[in-house]
């Protein structure tokens, strides 16, 4: 099991991680989610022992990371970079090999993950010379190329087309199942809702929800009601007692309310209004868990 | 993984990625060489052969060798620079870094450029040695052998050290800078050397000379004239490699820190900043 134990890191004033704790296990595949500046690069730099932490340990399976621990984890960093000039099959060869591969098992494991993404007959091409969604391909096949314990990347789903998040999306639960800790930070929280079965939500640099995302889900104080009436408009929902309005849209409407009101109320008064098309009392998505956790 | 196992296969890569602009510039040098030779040789044919004494083809060795070792220090640290900027630039690092301690990738990255670099002098002057040998261009005396081994050797120290140190200042150039702002306190630093040392050409051994000879920055380009002319003691070459060799590696652990430090951050790093980000990073 990867775990991070309460990590602190100042740079000044600013303070990146505090008291950040969590954990993901082999075979787990957590979302790390968070605004902008809240931590995430930082906490997975330092899985690196890229960042001098002010305290906290980060350990695997019991020990302290370190050197010989990192050759077994596969990364991604935030801002993908690799060797432009270098051809694609040697580039990926020689980072199998920077991890410990020898020569010949490097080869034959970049060639495998090349053909599996379509990159075969792109394997002598200067990486350079390829598309920037083939660049974000060879990128993965890198941090894969020596068959990792532990996956960490950094917006892994960042500048992808449909296709290619669906196929990254593919690949990371592959590796979850194939026994892999998954760690990735996504501002996508659709992606992330149907992706993970855990997420980690931080705001400046702590830890402030993490668990399954239905068992988050149903814990928020809130539930939400989709109402779509046959041409009633919106209006009747402003007589709700109670409900906040989160959407309006023609004849559709999202409101907030509290977990425990009941939806036969909220029905009948639904029908007084008009025909109901469409009715659902539900717990917040995802992305409303996180916007609840983060403005708390 | 063994350090010496990753600082192979930087050296590795390196190599292979200069491969072709390495045997471009050696023909271009060994064909230089050699034809300034020939012309030698042509121009000895007219103007009859000039013979020189010992202590003549001393002080000339002397000379030679300060400019030749200057300008090889110069050209290869551009380089080396650029080298070491580049990684920086396409970010490639944090992933390497995820393998391997900041002093291994620098000191593999540093050490294959040093080497083509020496390389390519090697063969220049080889090639040019080769070509005076069968034309007889001119006749070496035998003591002057003896000098030659000398130089060679402090070439050796003198770029070693110096490709050190700009790999050090290489990990501090910022995404977009030019590499050539960079490296010009380190080229002025080499320029006190070479004039003090020049000038002493016509002259005997003086206090700056001496002092210079003993000062590791500066002994690579100011030692080997004042061995090849019997002026420095035993003593004084001994005491004067120790502090090389110890800077050298002084400066590995300095540039592996600093790059450490640097390379974290995306823009132009201070020095005093790359030291303190970098603290005791593992």
């Amino acid at each position: 099991m990867l775990i991070l134990d309460g990590l602190q890191k100042r740079y000044g004033d600013v303070v990146a991680l505090d008291a950040c704790s969590f954990d993901v296990r082999p075979g787990q595949m957590v979302g790390f989610l968070g605004p902008n500046g809240a931590g995430k690069t930082t906490a997975m730099r330092s899985v690196f022992g890229l960042v001098d932490l002010d305290t906290g340990v980060i350990t695997w399976n019991g020990k302290p990371v370190d050197r010989s621990t990192w050759l077994g984890f596969g990364y991604m960093p935030e801002e993908r970079g690799l060797y432009p000039r270098m051809r694609v099959l040697d580039q990926v060869c020689y980072f199998g090999r920077l991890h410990g591969m020898n020569r010949s098992d490097a080869t034959a494991a970049a060639g495998r993950l090349l053909a599996e993404f379509g990159l075969e007959d792109r394997a002598h091409v200067r990486l350079q010379d390829l598309s920037h969604g083939n660049q974000q391909r060879v990128q993965l096949t890198v941090a894969l190329v020596h068959g990792p314990r532990v996956l960490v990347l950094d917006e892994p789903f960042s500048g992808l087309d449909p296709v290619a998040a669906e196929m990254m999306a593919a690949v990371l639960r592959d590796q979850a199942d194939n026994g892999a800790a998954v760690l990735f930070s996504s501002h996508q929280l659709d992606v992330v809702e149907h992706l993970c079965e855990d997420v980690v939500i931080i705001n400046e640099g702590r830890v402030v929800l993490s668990g399954r995302v239905d068992a988050l889900r149903a814990a928020s104080p809130h539930r939400y009601v989709d109402v779509l009436l046959d041409g009633a408009g919106t209006d009747w929902a402003e007589g709700v007692r109670g409900a906040e309005i989160v959407m309006r849209n023609a004849d559709r409407v999202r409101l907030m309310v509290d977990r425990d009101s009941d939806p036969a109320e909220l029905v009948a008064l639904a029908r007084k209004a008009g025909e109901i098309v469409e009715f659902a009392f539900l717990p917040p998505r995802l992305s409303e868990v996180f916007r609840e956790a983060v403005t708390r | 993984m063994k350090p010496w196992r990753s600082v192979l296969l930087v050296m590795g890569r390196e190599f292979r990625a200069r491969k072709k602009g390495f045997l471009i510039v050696s023909l271009v040098l060994m064909l230089l060489a050699a034809g300034g030779m020939v012309i030698a040789d042509a121009a000895a044919a007219t103007q009859g052969r000039a013979r020189m004494s010992s202590s003549e083809a001393d002080q000339l060795l002397g000379a030679l060798s300060v400019i030749l070792l200057f300008l090889a220090i110069v050209v290869t640290g551009q380089v080396i620079m650029e080298g070491v900027a580049e990684e920086k630039r396409s970010r490639v690092v944090e992933v390497v870094l995820g393998t391997m301690h900041p002093r291994h990738l620098l000191t593999g990255k540093v050490t294959a450029i040093g080497l083509l670099g020496f390389a390519e002098i090697v063969l220049a002057v080889g090639s040019l040695l080769v070509t005076a040998e069968i034309f007889d261009v001119f006749e070496v005396p035998k003591g002057t052998a003896l000098g030659l081994v000398t130089v060679a050797v402090w070439f050796l120290l003198g770029f070693s050290l110096y490709s050190m140190v700009y790999g050090a200042a290489g990990s501090l150039v910022a995404p977009h800078e030019n590499v050539a702002n960079a490296a010009f306190p380190i080229n002025i630093v080499l320029l006190i050397p070479y004039f003090v040392t020049l000038a002493s050409a016509g002259t005997g051994d003086t206090v700056a000379l001496r002092v210079l000879s003993l000062v590791p920055l500066t002994a690579p380009l100011s030692m080997p004239t004042r061995m090849v002319r019997g002026f420095a003691a035993p003593w004084e070459v001994a005491v004067s490699m120790a502090l090389v060799v110890v800077t050298t590696y002084g400066f590995i652990r300095l540039a592996g820190r600093l790059y450490a430090g640097a390379v974290m951050q995306g823009g132009k790093v201070r020095w005093r900043q790359a030291w303190r980000s970098a603290g005791d990073m593992r």
